[in-house]
This record gives C-alpha cells, structure tokens and sequence, in this order.
C-alpha cells in the first residue's frame, strides 16, 4: 500500500466558522488505517468543532474532507454516519429514557437495510459490545439515563461501534471519569484498535491520549501547531509545558 | 398448560361472564315481574369459554416443535424476547367481550361506545406524533376535520363511498400533515405547539367560512357505511338495496351503529397492533430516539426530515380515518366537533394513559368519555371535575394509567 492508499481520513486546508465567527483555520490532517490519532488541544481550541465539520454540521466553508479517497466535505449528516464512520459526540449524547439495548440497536442505523434486519448479525454486534463492556450488559434493560457518567460513556462508544465503523471518533471520552475509570476505557480503545478499528480521538486528557496514541496534533486557536509522533510528543518540552502540567 | 387445566381456566372466563352478563342482560322487568332470559348471557358465556379455549390452542400450536424451531431458527446467543403486557389469550378474551357489546349495550352507550373508541383511535395516532417522536401537536384537531370532511364532501362531490373513503382520507390528512411538517422541521417544544393550534384553527375557520363548498356552519349529511354493497339505512340513499329488504327482515335502525361499531373494533384492533409492531421497528425506534436528541440522531445517519415527517404524517393519516368513523357515525358534520376543545381532549387521553403507551391510550379514552357521560347531569362543572382529576393524575402517576413499556433482549437459556 502506498501513502495515498493508506490516508482513511484527510483534511485539507478545512475551514469552519459558526456564523461570522470563525473557528477553524486551514486545517490540513491525516489518519491512516489502523492508526490510534489523537487531537488535543485546550477548552476552546475547536476540537468539537472539527469533529462535528466533518459530519458537516458546521459545514466546512474551505477546504476537503476525504474519506478512503472519496470527497465528503458537502454530503447530508446522515449519508456521512453511513460512510463507516461513527462519532461518541462530547458529552455522550445518548437516549436517556431508552433502555441500554434500544441505544445499542440505534446504532445500526447506519447500516443496510438488509444489514439492519439480520438476527445473526446484529446478536454477534450487540455480543461484541458486551465482550468490550461486560459492567455495561449487565444493566442492558435499564433505562440509559439511570447510568453512571462512565457507563454511559461505554454506552456511547458500544452505541457507535454498532455499525460497525472503520473510523471511530471520540470527543473527549474521558471528561468527567475517575483516574481508574479512565484506564480502563483507554485500554478498551487500545483493544477496539487491535481488533482493527481506526481511531481518531480529541482529548483534552493529554497524558493518556498521547500514550495510547501512534500520531498526535495539537491544535491552538483553531490551527494545527504541532504534529508528530505520539512519543515524541509526549517528550516535547512545549506540550509539557502546555498540556501535561510541566512534569 | 394440560388440556384439563385450559379447561378449568376457560370455564372459569366462562362463568364469570355468565355471572357478569346475568344481571346486566338476562333479568328483565315485564310490569312488576322480573323474568329471567338465559339465552343471552349463556351465548356470551359460550362465546367466550370457546374464545378462550381457541386462543390458548392457537398459543400452545405456537409452543409445537415445528413452529417452536421455526421461531429459534436464528440461534444466536442473545435472542429478542418480546413480552407482551397481555399474554394472547386474554386478548382474545377482551376482544371477545368487547365485540359481543352490541348485542346487550343500548343504543346509547352503542354510540358512547363509539364515540370512545373513535378517541382510542385518534389517541393512537396522536401518541405517535406527541409521545414516540416527542413533537406537541395542539392542532391535532385539524387532520380529524380532514378525514371527516373528506368523507363528506366526498360523497357529495365525488360520489364516494366509504370503505373507499378510510385509504383515501387517510392519504388526504397525510398530505396535510407533510404539508404542515415542512415549516416546523426546525421547530420543538413551545414553538411548534404554538404553529400546530394555529393551524387547527385555520383548518376550522376555513371549513366554517367556506360557505359554497363546506356548507359553512350549517355542516354537510354524511352516509352511513354500506355492507357488501347492503345499505344499512331504511331507504337506499346511495344506489343499492336496503339490507332488510335484501333479506326480507325487519329494519334494524340500530343495525348502521353496531357495524360502525364492529369495523371500528376491528380497526382499532388492528391499528394497535400496527402501532406495537412500529415501535419495535427502525422507524419508531427512530421516532423516540428524535425525542430524546436530534444531534444524536443526525450522527448515528438518522435523517430526521424523513423521521420527522414520517411522524407528522403518519399520525394525520390515522386522525383522518377517525373523522370518516366520526362522521359515518353522526351522519352529518359541521365545524363546531373539530374545535381547540377537542385536540386538548385528545391530548389529553394521550398524557393520561401514558405517554407512548398503547395499552395505557385506549384505556384513558375509554374512561374519559364514559365519564363524560355519566357526569353528563353535572354538565356545567364537566370540565372543572375533568381538570381536578387531571391534576390528581398527574400527582398520582406522572407517567400515565399505563405507562410504556420497553421490550428488551435476554441471554437466552436454552440455547
Ligand atoms: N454552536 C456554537 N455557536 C457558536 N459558537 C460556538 C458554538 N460551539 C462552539 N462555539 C465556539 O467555537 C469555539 C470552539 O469551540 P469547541 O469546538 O467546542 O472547542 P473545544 O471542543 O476545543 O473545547 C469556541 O470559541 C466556542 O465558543
Ligand atoms: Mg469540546
């Protein structure tokens, strides 16, 4: 495979604004298959933001976004989520008055039809989830809402990779998580990468996020301004400075 | 179940019917004697011991080795398991005694009946639009006037007939219902009721002032439904033979109220099972996740036009055939039965049987209309007993008489 044929995701010179304000500047990135990618940047940055770009809500004002070679920057939000591409959306975003399961079965959605209907199919997708979440299973007849933050964190992530995607996004998964809590679904989404799911994730949590991490950007007022290899990164005395508390 | 023991069950549904239908159907006062009529309530008796025992049948064929493969053929680990909040017998056991009402009720409470259950219907169809999909309709009113209208104006103008009259005024409130969904795609909440009663009333207004065409408030005649081509009214006003003439019977004025009552059971039955089966598929899980979060929605490749408009019209679709039964049943509409009053009242059997609740919809549509008649001599504080009991409700089961229920999945056992 060369380059070209490896890129899953590229931006190119993508500009955002919500209304007259602008927030996105020429930003121009890459994931490759089978790559853990990581974004982080300070509150503000526009991390969210160049998330939800690429599901076109803000739509780019400038610029590309590709995935797998194809041209996506002008497609409606619900033909991107069927690219194979799923988003856990900051601040989870699930279906509090559904149960745990109604929430993992939306998550087909994006699908085909005749995907959607086959028993087989969706037993050994919802099976998945519950090998990666087994605390999560337990509570599948419950009412989402009544979760802990960290449950609903898997439910998200469980919920996105019913379809099965092969670019999971994550915004900022470990907002608001106990130290341990957060381990632990830093490992879950070392395993979903093992298991052949490519992965860009936004996170504010530095530290963990460039160790899992194979590349890393930092993004600064809505401009890249630094990227690398993730161990690299982490040694790089700015992003101490800036993002890992100096030490 | 052994078939001794269905039997014992059955025969208790029996006699309990019997002890039930004695008093309301078999005593008769005849001057100052009471005669005592065993026919009837043992015909009912009968009716639902049979009933009963059929439906627990049909259940154990179900439970049979072929069928019972057919139904584990998916062997999965993790198997759907649907639980119904009635088990099928029973089901079969109201169903009965509901269709055998006709043949005890006066023709009072027939048309009481009727009312109810065109409510029940109108509930249902609301309950998609408020409860699953989550968007206040106050103006729900407007697609009731069009199914009723339709049928009116369409047998005068266009000679309809009406079993012709339920697909086509259906399509007709479905058409209004995407044409008012367009401008309130971006619209929830406050908003969108606010533009939904301006629209009832803009319906209203447009039947009651249209003078030429709708007959203004004066109204239009609608014809009572035909049977097999059979008229069921004492002249034939539609083309055909009367039905007693047909069969050289005696002219049953009751007769056009129970077969508008039987097909509307039958409907209402019907459309129930629709509407279950609609909340388990991808277009009403759709429907309620929309509720819960549009954002979500838009990211899992749900396209909430679609899903919206969907919800709009399906509903309108099924207001609109419960203005054909309304009207088939009054024989006669005008604008004063489709105002504010009436989608309030229709929202509310939706809030107090329970948001999204089926089960819970036809329950509170039946008792709120037969309250409303038996408060019928307190008519002046109708509305202010109405009002107390709702806030009462609302203190007591803020989810409604019924409320959902959610179908779930288990690790199966067996397998
Ligand atoms: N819906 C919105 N409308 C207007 N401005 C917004 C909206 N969402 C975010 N912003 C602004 O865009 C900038 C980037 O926000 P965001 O992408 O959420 O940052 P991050 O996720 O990196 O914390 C911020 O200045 C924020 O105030
Ligand atoms: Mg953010």
């Amino acid at each position: 495979m060369n380059a070209e044929e490896r890129r899953l995701l590229v931006l190119e010179g993508v500009r955002a604004a919500y209304g007259a304000v602008p927030v996105l500047h020429d930003v121009t990135l890459h994931v490759d298959r089978g790559e853990i990618v990581t974004l982080i940047g300070a509150n503000g940055a526009g991390k969210s933001t160049l998330l939800m770009t690429l599901f076109g809500q803000p739509r780019a004002t400038a610029g590309r976004i590709l995935f797998s070679g194809q041209e996506m920057t002008a497609l409606p939000t619900h033909r991107i989520a069927r690219l194979g591409i799923a988003q856990v959306p900051e601040g989870r975003r699930i279906f509090p008055a559904m149960t745990v399961e109604e929430n993992l079965i939306l998550g087909i959605t994006p699908l085909t039809a005749r995907e959607q209907e086959d028993p087989g199919l969706r037993a050994a997708l919802l099976e998945h989830v519950r090998s990666l979440f087994p605390r999560l299973w337990e509570r599948h007849r419950q009412r989402a809402g009544t979760l802990s933050g960290g449950e609903q964190q898997m439910l998200a992530i469980g919920r996105a990779l019913m379809s099965r995607p092969r670019l999971l996004l994550l915004d900022e998964p470990s907002l608001g998580l106990a130290p341990l809590l957060i381990r632990q679904l830093f490992a879950v989404l070392r395993r979903i990468a093992a298991e052949g799911t490519t992965i860009f994730l936004v996170e504010q949590n530095a530290n963990q996020a460039l160790r899992i991490a194979d590349r890393g950007y930092v993004l600064v007022n809505g401009r890249i301004q630094m990227e690398g290899v993730a161990a690299d990164l982490l040694a790089d005395g700015h992003v101490r400075q800036a993002y890992l508390g100096g030490h | 179940m052994s078939i001794a023991a269905s039997l014992k069950h059955a025969a208790r549904w029996g006699g309990l019917t019997l002890l039930l239908s004695l008093p309301l159907s078999g005593w008769m006062l005849n001057g100052y004697q009471v005669t005592t009529t065993w026919h009837r309530p043992l015909w009912l008796a009968g009716g639902v011991f049979v009933g009963t025992l059929l439906a627990m049948a049909l259940a154990r064929l179900l439970e049979m080795p072929p069928l019972r493969k057919l139904r584990w053929r998916m062997q999965t680990k993790i198997t759907v398991t649907r639980r119904p909040a009635l088990p099928a017998w029973e089901w079969g056991v109201l169903l009965t005694i509901a269709a055998t009402l006709p043949l005890w009720l006066s023709t009072y409470w027939l048309n009481v009946m009727i009312l109810a259950l065109i409510y029940a219907v109108l509930g249902l169809g609301l309950n998609i639009v408020v409860g699953l999909a989550g968007l206040l309709d106050l103006g729900y009113v407007a697609f009731y006037a069009v199914g009723a209208y339709g049928y009116a104006l369409g047998s005068q103008y266009l000679g309809l007939g009406f079993w012709t009259a339920l697909p086509f005024c259906a399509l007709l409130a479905a058409t209004f219902g995407t044409v008012l969904g367009f401008p309130v795609l971006r619209m929830r909440g406050d908003y969108l009721a606010i533009v939904t009663l301006g629209f009832g009333e803009i319906i209203r207004l447009l039947l009651n002032n249209g003078t030429e065409i709708t007959g203004g408030p004066n109204g239009l005649p609608a014809p009572a439904p035909t049977l097999f081509g059979l008229e069921l009214t004492r002249v034939a006003g539609q083309g055909g033979t009367p039905w007693h003439t047909f069969f050289n019977v005696t002219y049953n004025p009751n007769l056009r109220a129970v077969v508008i009552y039987m097909v509307l059971l039958a409907f209402l039955a019907l459309l129930f099972f629709c509407v279950g089966r609609l909340q388990r598929m991808p277009i009403g899980r759709a429907w309620e996740a929309l509720r819960e979060d549009e954002i979500a929605c838009r990211s899992l490749g749900i396209n909430h036009v679609t899903v919206k408009l969907s919800a709009f019209a399906m509903g309108a679709a099924i207001g609109g055939i419960g203005g054909v039964f309304f009207a088939a049943a009054q024989g006669f509409v005008n604008p004063t039965s489709f105002t504010f009053f009436e989608s309030a009242l229709i929202l509310a059997v939706v809030v107090l049987g329970g948001l999204g609740s089926s089960g819970g919809v036809v329950v509170a549509a039946l008792v709120i209309n037969i309250l409303h008649e038996l408060l019928r001599e307190f008519s002046d504080y109708r509305v202010l007993v109405f009002g107390m009991a709702m806030v009462v409700m609302m203190i007591w089961r803020p989810r409604g008489l019924l409320s959902m229920r959610r179908q779930f999945f288990a690790v199966g056992k067996n397998l």
